[in-house]
């Protein structure tokens, strides 16, 4: 693959049923490379924004930049248009101070999935589009990889050339260990000296109170923090009828279990976990995005975007 | 418990398959890895009881019904007792089939027996399968009397009662209701529960009622005993309608001593025992298998007649004789047998008290003339079968008894212990004993040697002798006993001048013996028995207390002596222990000298096949014992001696039926049931028949099928609901 620039001038819209099925994430575990899947996704995803979700509104000017369908024409510096015959729109300090810390489960329970890509490299595709993303608005971004404690991470940076970085911290292999989230999560908080929007791709499975710890940590250290619940479908409809000796990952117990006998009290158990996080979550000013592996990723990075732009800060 | 199909329970180890599907089921299993662990042991944990609980009860609901479908179709039964009615209630019926003779009765072409067969048949076929039955027998001989044994009754009918039922026919007994009863009572008592009993019968009233038309205390008392053992009783008549029968009720001789070339006449008793007249009846007399006569007579309804076949035997030895009627209504009564032993001659010895030789008068001379001689006229033809020899009393000791059958003792004045132990060993021996008193009679050498305290054979003490020469006081005879053999002739004919026998002279005894009859007595005070038989040993002493001529008494100028001897006589013959005519059952006993010992024996019977008999040795050793148990099929039968040497005789005794059997009157069973509340109509023609209540608590069949159906719809209810339950609660 050559240079890869953040937007193709000669942009092409996609129709929506093109873009459901080339965001799919069947169709997208065909494609190996991390980095085309990032950009498949941005562009056919933001192809449906008008404006970033991710924008500064501070007055301080920093730096102009060229002009992309969908910024705020207030900003366009009609002065340099003159000059340039270009438009070139005003960057604000704020906007420029965009960080995002992306943070991914990489624990043994991400490595399940019942589709064509686990939980975990959903979540890495996920992390690949929003680095993708990020980068493409000329923000910073990092990441970093962990189960029970960090195993890799990238600083944030906005340099185009750190998505490689980004992409290799998330290409890590891993999913062997066990989990504890709010640890992780502490230590990201004493990492970070400056105020970053934390997107955290978990599947959640960690003691939710040490889990709502680390996150609330993060809010009163003045962080925004985006919770991707990474989840496979067979986790979210339990939709199996033999008889199974469920093994236990992280060092669960196995189970034999009737799955039609329990298929209920099990979907009723999930139902009051999210019920339960959400409103945790919302409590705490976390916003909280459900991550269907079989949805396409588009729907799911629209859906907490869209969120976000809608959301209070 | 029973169960009408037990070869079916061996599929109860279906019930398993449940469980062993349950068990395989929990070991195969996939295994996959599962991430959301905390919540499948969250789920199970909360549910997990109840799922177990589901699981077993739904599991114990499958097993179940599987084993009650199994047991279900075994057709089980529990045992009556305290268990609750469940279900249906299985019958318990039997049938009680009357065999007796008078079920060989026909109408049309169809006995009695076979009316009852068909109709009980007919009963046994409506049973359904689970119910119980049997089969009770009457009026069959105890050997030929099936058990009763209880049948569960499986679909197609009680086989094996079935197949019973074709093989009866009808006996030749009549029928004891009260015993029959009574076995169905302690059938009834050992079954438990409660039965019906069906009996299928003519219903003779000489069964059932008394001759005056009351009830049989016996049968009552049985109806008692059935009741209180849980039986009923019903009644179904299958008697004929207007039956028709003419029966043959004895044969016999004229005479009780039968000989060769000596004139008889067989008297065959026949009754027509319906109401119409018989015409055109065929009766026959055969000797030894041959006809010797055929009567065809006129008989009308309710008419008893004696018909006479004159016979000479021209040959010595046992012969059989037989009466027979030709194509009657009802066989059994149509034959009637006689076996009698045909002699040459009787040999008689007189001992002549008052032989003189001078005047070569005798006291016996009156007694010669009157008993005959045995002279075949040229016709071949004797009027008397007696060989008299007359000897002086002096010469008793040494007299040959040996061939003698009858020793007269006339006027016999001393009676010493020799002589008196040789009349002994004659009598016990078989030989009769014919004793005239009279004036020379010594009491004291009599009470001494021959009445011997009343051990002796003299039946008597003899006491003093009362006469009056002048002859001016006079007795009279007075007949005791007028059905005796030897007085039944003289009772029954006036002219035979008894009454004109006047008696001036007598012995009066002292003392009798045990067990004398009196046959004559004198009209004086004291009603002097004056001709007396006694029994001693085999033999048979006839004491007449009076003299053999005129002396006492004008008896020998009377036709009355003559009478008197042509009576006793033969009556003093046959009486020697030996029986040759026995009723239905009656068993022989014979003693066989040692003379006569022969090492094979055999009895043929009259239908011809031959059974082995042995002899046994007497308690006494001096001879044996032939036994033969009592034969239930009439007809003569022949017992055939073999020597080593190869030397045969042979001997025979015939069997006759009952006589009242084929009387044919039916009680009207309206009338049993009236005078025995116990017993109620089954008529089988009658659609008004009282219900059953026969029963036994328990029959599972039914129960446990709806019980299975419950089970099944259960199963599913609950699974349904399980399900739904699961899905409902969030």
């Amino acid at each position: 693959m050559t240079s890869l620039p953040v937007y193709s001038k000669k942009r092409q819209r996609m129709s929506s049923e093109e873009a459901q099925r080339l965001l799919d994430p069947a169709t997208l575990a065909r494609i190996s490379g991390l980095i085309v899947r990032a950009r498949m996704i941005v562009e056919g995803s933001i192809t449906g924004l008008h404006r970033s979700p991710f924008h500064g509104s501070s007055v301080e000017f920093a730096e102009h930049r060229e002009y992309v369908p969908g910024d705020d024409i207030r900003h366009i510096d009609w002065k340099v248009f003159g000059r340039s015959d270009r438009f070139y729109i005003k960057q604000f300090e704020e906007e420029t101070n965009l960080r995002v810390q992306l943070v991914m489960d990489a624990s043994e329970s991400m490595n399940y999935g019942s589709g064509a890509m686990t939980k975990l490299e959903y979540a890495r595709t996920l992390a690949a589009a929003l680095a993708y993303l990020i980068l493409g608005q000329q923000d910073a971004v990092g990441a970093l990889v962990f189960d029970d404690k960090i195993r890799a991470d990238a600083p944030i940076s906005q340099s185009r050339s750190h998505l490689q970085d980004l992409v290799s911290v998330l290409s890590q292999e891993s999913g062997k260990d066990t989990t504890d989230i709010g640890e992780v999560l502490g230590r990201v908080s004493d990492r970070l000296k400056r105020r970053c929007l934390i997107v955290l791709m978990t599947d959640l499975f960690d003691e939710p109170e040490g889990i709502l710890h680390g996150l609330r940590r993060l809010r009163h250290a003045g962080h925004d923090v985006l919770v991707l619940h990474v989840m496979d479908p067979d986790e979210l409809e339990f939709p199996f009828t033999r008889m199974t000796m469920f093994e236990g990952l992280e060092g669960m117990q196995d189970q034999l279990a009737d799955p039609e006998a329990v298929r209920e009290a099990y979907l009723a158990e999930v139902r009051e976990f999210t019920r339960t996080i959400r409103r945790d979550f919302r409590n705490s000013g976390i916003q909280y995005q459900l991550a269907d592996c079989s949805r396409s990723f588009d729907q799911v990075l629209r859906e907490a975007l869209v969120r976000r732009s809608g959301s209070p800060r | 418990m029973n169960f009408i199909n037990p070869a079916l329970l061996g599929f109860l180890s279906l019930g398993l398959i449940p469980i062993i599907i349950y068990l395989i089921n929990r070991q195969r299993y996939r295994r996959r890895p599962w991430a959301a662990m905390e919540f499948l042991l969250k789920a199970m944990k909360r549910h997990q009881r109840r799922l177990r609980l589901e699981n077993l009860l739904l599991l114990l609901i499958r097993t179940l019904a599987v084993l009650l479908f199994v047991m279900a179709m075994a057709r089980p039964s529990l045992d009556d007792g305290t268990l609750p009615v469940i279900g249906r209630t299985a019958r318990q019926e039997a049938v009680i089939i009357d065999a007796s003779a008078s079920t060989a009765a026909k109408l049309a072409s169809r006995t009695t027996l076979q009316e009852a067969r068909e109709q009980a048949r007919s009963l046994l076929l409506e049973l359904e399968a689970g119910d119980r039955t049997a089969l009770l027998v009457g009026g069959l001989p105890p050997a030929d009397t099936p058990t009763p044994r209880l049948e569960l009754v499986v679909a197609g009918g009680p086989a094996d009662i079935l197949g019973q039922l074709e093989q009866i026919s009808p006996g030749w007994l009549p029928l004891t209701p009260e015993f029959l009863i009574s076995e169905a009572a302690a059938f009834a008592a050992e079954e438990g529960g409660d039965w019906v009993f069906h009996l299928f019968s003519d219903f003779q009233k000489a069964d059932w009622f008394q001759e005056d038309g009351t009830e049989l205390p016996s049968v009552r008392k049985a109806l008692e005993l059935l009741e209180s053992s849980g039986g009923q009783l019903l009644i179904h008549n299958v008697a004929p309608t207007k039956p028709r029968n003419v029966s043959l009720t004895s044969l016999r001789p004229s005479s009780g001593l039968i000989s060769t070339d000596v004139p008889l006449s067989f008297q065959v008793d026949l009754v027509n025992k319906g109401t119409e007249t018989v015409p055109g009846l065929e009766v026959e007399l055969l000797v030894n298998g041959e006809v010797q006569g055929t009567r065809r007579i006129d008989v009308e309804g309710g008419q008893e007649l004696t018909l006479g076949f004159p016979h000479i035997f021209r040959l010595p030895g046992v012969a059989n004789v037989e009466a027979r009627l030709k194509s009657d209504d009802l066989d059994r009564d149509d034959a009637r047998w006689f076996a009698c032993e045909v002699v040459e001659s009787v040999k008689i010895l007189v001992a002549d008290g008052g032989w003189n030789p001078d005047d070569e008068s005798s006291e016996s001379e009156w007694l010669v003339a009157a008993i005959g001689e045995s002279e075949s006229s040229s016709r071949g033809i004797r009027l008397s079968p007696y060989n008299v020899e007359v000897i002086p009393e002096d010469r008793l000791l040494s007299a040959d008894l040996d061939g003698a059958r009858i020793l007269v003792l006339a006027d016999v004045s001393r009676m010493n212990p020799a002589e008196s132990e040789r009349i002994t060993k004659f009598i016990s021996d078989g030989g009769g004993v014919l004793v005239f008193t009279g004036s020379r009679m010594d009491p004291a050498s009599w009470t001494a040697n021959a009445w011997q305290n009343g051990e002796g054979w003299f039946p008597w003490k003899p006491g003093i002798s009362i006469s009056d020469p002048r002859r001016q006081v006079y007795y009279h005879w007075l007949i005791k006993d007028p059905e005796h053999p030897v007085m039944e002739y003289l009772a029954g004919d006036p002219e035979a001048g008894l009454g004109d026998v006047i008696v001036h002279g007598f012995q009066k005894p002292e003392l009798f013996a045990d067990g004398i009859e009196v046959l004559l007595e004198l009209d004086d005070f004291d009603q002097t028995p004056i001709l007396v038989q006694s029994s001693f040993g085999k033999g048979t002493v006839i004491v007449l207390g009076t003299g053999a001529d005129r002396e006492w008494s004008n008896f020998p100028v009377t036709p009355a002596y003559v009478c008197f001897l042509h009576e006793s006589l033969p009556w003093l013959t046959v009486q020697d222990g030996s029986r040759k005519n026995l009723a239905l059952g009656e068993p022989l006993v014979q003693e066989i000298s040692s003379a006569d010992y022969a090492p094979r024996i055999s009895l043929v019977t009259p239908e011809g096949s031959a059974v082995p008999l042995a002899l046994k040795e007497s308690e006494d050793r001096k001879s044996f014992l032939l036994s033969v148990a009592g034969s239930w099929s009439p007809g003569v039968y022949e017992i055939r001696f073999e020597k080593d040497s190869g030397e045969t005789r042979s001997d025979a005794f015939s069997v006759n039926p009952i006589k009242g059997e084929g009387a044919l009157v039916f009680a009207d069973p309206d009338g049993i049931v009236e005078i025995y509340p116990a017993v109620q109509r089954g008529d089988f023609l009658n659609e008004n028949q009282s219900e059953s209540t026969s029963g036994r608590k328990g029959d599972l069949w039914y129960p446990l099928f709806y019980t299975v159906l419950f089970l099944l719809v259960l199963e599913t209810g609950l699974a349904s609901f399980f399900s739904r339950a699961r899905k409902s609660s969030r």
